[in-house]
Parts: structure tokens; C-alpha cells; sequence
């Protein structure tokens, strides 16, 4: 039985040291971790209402991902490990690392760029490479997005700084383009003038910036018109469902034609019949 | 204070199950009380014939309200509307520089309806008259305001104003070193206290001091019943408080939208 435990090094591991340590580690874990989360969650709640979401939100990383590295030297210091002796060994690590991870390398440090340009915030809606969603987090190495139709969407920094990114929530108002065509018979001032009327007619339109109708030209089977319209970002999807929907009642109402696309053909003479010939009888 | 049976204003009575109803200019409100609840329906005048449909029929048209008390009581008082206010002159005139002017400004009323006769009780803001939204600013930043293209008076003379309406006393000087056109003004009502003489309601009146477009304008709140109507009783205190006076931008030109060559 002597030699079983002298074997196992029993001793060792029962040293009183040891437990005291292995006590230490175990209360310090399971004050310090819920204490930070529930102290990281606080403060980006409580940032986010003074400033804003994104302040909040960084703010938050950088308490907890603080916060965990004095834990884990907190408990790495228990075991006796030193600090020098990590910092020699993490020299040689990373170099290694570096090699391993260049990708995560550059998405590291477009991440810092990007929170340091700001091209967007969380809360923002954003369209990168064809994919529209509104930003929930900026993290080290992404940033996620909610799709619309809501999907999770994970984009690496590196593809943000290398892409055309469009904010489509970073200004306060946004004009609405209704493009409408009308029948070459109608009188283009009065269809300016009953657009106008339609978009100051409806509440979500802004009067300032004013409305405009702009002809673009003589389409094959139409007068080309476009109405811009303003409106708070909030309503823009409102005005530019209702506006549509008001433009074609109040055409019908005033008896103006939206023509479809059509062609007619001529053999040479507007009155003449088009002429047609037999090749084979049989 | 809170007015009482004053024509439009005060206290409605509710019996169970009659519809009551209350006109204030182009607004009627309908009430119901339903087993203790208190239900609240609003329809607009027909621009076209100047009537006002019946109480709606279907209940979804209704809104519901369960509040604390009998409910035995509707309370109809007026307020400012629940953001600033854009005004434009029906005609454009030029202040010239070291110049005053005195003005009026008559704007929509809001309705707030309230149960068993306290404020704190409050159910709902309607407006009297529903004003289209537009932009005070730039295309980068501003504030969301209504529209209101009131005709700017330059007198006040008594019964020459509508009950559904406030009148806002604006006095503006020209302390700028040019001509000062005046298109387009936005009152902060937020800041304004309100005021009832009997039969008008007024708001404090309200110094402008232009000081040039590329300047902020001073503005000062009086804080009193206007001297048009010095006895007038103080009905509500303003939403925010501010200095006596403050700094904003109030006044802009056409020339800042463009709308197609935005910034």
C-alpha cells in the first residue's frame, strides 16, 4: 500500500499547498465569473443608454476580455506559474502563431480600423457584397448581422475593409425614386402637378425637402417620369409602400393611362393592312 | 390648473353604454364606458362636405383603456403639439436689418383626454388636425417637425382666431448686417407654456434674435401670459424647461434643399 502511493505521488497531491491553491482557484472562479458577466452586461446596458449602442457594446469587450486576462493570471499565479516565464514562451508562440493565423491576423486588425473609422454602428442597417442586414455586433474578428428575413450573417473584417459597404440608416432622411410612366396622349404638366399633390397629400412625405418629378425622356411605350420623395428613415418603407399604391387611385381617378409595354408595326403605311404572302400551299 | 366646462374644454360625463361625443374644430372624439372601461374613438371632417362620420361601428376602430377609478369622467384639455412646428408665411416678407416685427402664429391644438379629472391619468394626444411631417435641417442631421402653413398675422384682434388653435406671439429682430427674408420658422413648442383668456388659447411669447444665416438664433421665452391677453390663466408649464433664453436654429431657406444635389 506504501509503495501504491508513493507510486501515485498521493502525497503530493494531498499537500495541503496544493488544495489551499486548487480552494483559492475555485472560490476566485465562481465569485469573478459571474461577477463579470453580470458587470459586463450592466455597463453595456447602462453605456448604451448614455451613449449609444456601439459605445456600449465595445465598451463591454473590453471589460470582459480585461477582466478575463487578469483571471487567468490570477489563477495561473496560484499554480505558481510566473508571468516572465509566460512572456518568454509567448515570444517563441507567436511567432509560430503569427505564421498559423494571418487570416485572423488582418481580421483583428480591420476590426480596430473599422472601429476607429466607423462606417457603421450597431443598429445600422448595412449592405455588404449583396447581403442587406442590420449590424448587431462588431466583434475582433466579424461582424454580424440579422438579415431581414432574419438570417444570421457572419462577415470578416478583412471582407468589410476590402468591400464597398453602403449604410443605408447613417443619414436621418432618405428619398424615395417612383418611377411611373404614363401614355404618350397624356399631358405631362398635369401628371407633374398630380404627383406633387399625391406626395404632399401624404402625411409620411416631407414637405422639406420638397417632393420633385423629374421627366427622364420618351420611352418606347411611355412618357418616363420619376417622383422623388423624402421621408424620415423610420417611415421610408411606409411612404414607399402607400405612395405607389395613392399614385394609381388618383390616376384612375383622374383617367390617366399607365400604359404596358407594346409595339406597333407598320408596312410602310399607318391605314394600309399589313400585307401577307403564301410561300408553301403545301 | 385644468379647464372646466368651458365650451369644448372640461369634463365629459360617461353613462354606460351612450356614446358621447366632443368636437374640437376639425376633430371628434367618441366615448363609450363599457363595464368600467373606458373606450375612445377619433374621426376627422370631411374636407369635402364638412361633416363628420358616426361613431364607428366596428369595435376594432375603438380603443380600449382600463384605468384605475370608476372612469366615470372623461377630461378633454388642450395641448401643444408633440413636436416642434415648421410655419411658413403664405407670403415671404424681408425684414431689413436693425428691424422688429411682431407676429402671430396660430397653431393646431392637441386634444388630451384624461379619466376621473388628473393629468396623471392620461389616455391619449390627438391632434385636431393631422399635419404633415417635414424636415428642419440639413440632409445630414436635423429634426423630424410638423408642417403647418399658417397665414402669419399681424394683428390679434379678438374673435379673429379659432379655439382649436394656439396663437404663438413671435416678436423677431434683425440683428444681423443684411436683409433677413422670412420664410420658414420652427417653433420649439416643447419650450412654450400654455395659456386660456376665456376664449383663446395663447402661448408665452417668444423674442427671436436673428443674427445672420450662418449664425444660431437667440431665443427667449418670456414665461408670462401675453400682453394681448394679460389675464390669461396659465393652463400647463412648458414639456422642457429651458433658460430664458437659448440658442437654436430657427430659421432656414429654400436654398438648402435641393433635393437632387443633397450633400
Amino acid at each position: 500500500m506504501e509503495e501504491l502511493g508513493s507510486l501515485l505521488h498521493l502525497d503530493a497531491l494531498f499537500r495541503t499547498e496544493m488544495l489551499l491553491s486548487l480552494v483559492r482557484v475555485g472560490v476566485l472562479l465562481l465569485i469573478a465569473l459571474p461577477l463579470l458577466t453580470v458587470s459586463t452586461k450592466w455597463i453595456r446596458s447602462y453605456a448604451s443608454k448614455k451613449l449609444s449602442s456601439q459605445q456600449g457594446m465595445v465598451l463591454s469587450k473590453m471589460i470582459y476580455y480585461g477582466g478575463m486576462v487578469i483571471i487567468l493570471f490570477a489563477v495561473l499565479g496560484e499554480f505558481g506559474f510566473k508571468l516572465s516565464h509566460l512572456l518568454g514562451a509567448a515570444g517563441i508562440i507567436g511567432i509560430g502563431v503569427g505564421f498559423a493565423s494571418q487570416t485572423s491576423a488582418s481580421n483583428i486588425i480591420s476590426g480596430f480600423f473599422l472601429m476607429a473609422e466607423k462606417p457603421f454602428e450597431v443598429d445600422d442597417i448595412i449592405t455588404v457584397q449583396g447581403t442587406t442586414g442590420v449590424v448587431l455586433s462588431i466583434d475582433m474578428l466579424s461582424v454580424k448581422l440579422r438579415t431581414f428575413d432574419n438570417k444570421y450573417i457572419r462577415i470578416p473584417n478583412e471582407t468589410l475593409i476590402k468591400s464597398e459597404m453602403t449604410n443605408i440608416t447613417r443619414f436621418p432622411v432618405r428619398r424615395v425614386d417612383v418611377p411611373v410612366g404614363v401614355a404618350y396622349k397624356e399631358d405631362i404638366g398635369k401628371v407633374r402637378e398630380i404627383l406633387l399633390d399625391v406626395a404632399q397629400k401624404n402625411p409620411l412625405c416631407l414637405i422639406d425637402p420638397q417632393p420633385m418629378v423629374i421627366f427622364n425622356g420618351f420611352g418606347s411605350s411611355s412618357l418616363d417620369m420619376t417622383l422623388l420623395a423624402w421621408a424620415a428613415k423610420a417611415d421610408w418603407l411606409n411612404l414607399k409602400n402607400s405612395i405607389y399604391e395613392q399614385i394609381k387611385v388618383r390616376f384612375d381617378e383622374e383617367g390617366i393611362e399607365i400604359p404596358f409595354p407594346h409595339v406597333s408595326l407598320y408596312a410602310g403605311s399607318v391605314t394600309d393592312p399589313m400585307p401577307v404572302r403564301m410561300v408553301d400551299k403545301g | 390648473m385644468v379647464l372646466t366646462d368651458t365650451g369644448i374644454w372640461g369634463v365629459k360625463k360617461l353613462v354606460e353604454h351612450d356614446v358621447v361625443q366632443s368636437t374640437i374644430g376639425g376633430l371628434r372624439l367618441y366615448f363609450r364606458k363599457v363595464g368600467g372601461e373606458v373606450l375612445v374613438a377619433s374621426g376627422y371632417r370631411n374636407p369635402k362636405d364638412g361633416a363628420f362620420l358616426p361613431a364607428p361601428e366596428d369595435t376594432a376602430k375603438w380603443s380600449r383603456w382600463v384605468s384605475r377609478g370608476d372612469n366615470s369622467v372623461v377630461d378633454i384639455q388642450p395641448t401643444f403639439p408633440d413636436r416642434s412646428l415648421v410655419v411658413k408665411p403664405d407670403m415671404p416678407f424681408r425684414l431689413v436689418r436693425g428691424a422688429q416685427t411682431k407676429i402671430y402664429v396660430s397653431v393646431p391644438v392637441w386634444v388630451v383626454v384624461a379619466v376621473d379629472g388628473a393629468r396623471a391619468n392620461r389616455l391619449l394626444a390627438v391632434p385636431t388636425e393631422v399635419l404633415s411631417n417635414t424636415w428642419f435641417g440639413t440632409l445630414r442631421e436635423g429634426e423630424l417637425c410638423y408642417w403647418h402653413s399658417s397665414g402669419f398675422r399681424r394683428d390679434a384682434s379678438p374673435g379673429s382666431f379659432r379655439e382649436d388653435r394656439i396663437i404663438c406671439p413671435l416678436r423677431i429682430y434683425n440683428q444681423s448686417s443684411e436683409d433677413f427674408p422670412v420664410e420658414k420658422i420652427c417653433l420649439r413648442l416643447e419650450n412654450y407654456s400654455l395659456y386660456y383668456d376665456g376664449q383663446q388659447l395663447w402661448s408665452d411669447e417668444v423674442r427671436i434674435s436673428y443674427k445672420g444665416p450662418e449664425s444660431i438664433s437667440q431665443v427667449k421665452v418670456v414665461g408670462k401670459a401675453p400682453d394681448e391677453a394679460p389675464e390669461a390663466r396659465l393652463l400647463a408649464t412648458p414639456l422642457k424647461e429651458m433658460k430664458k433664453s437659448f440658442a437654436a436654429k430657427t430659421f432656414s431657406s429654400i436654398r438648402e434643399f435641393s433635393g437632387l444635389t443633397g450633400q
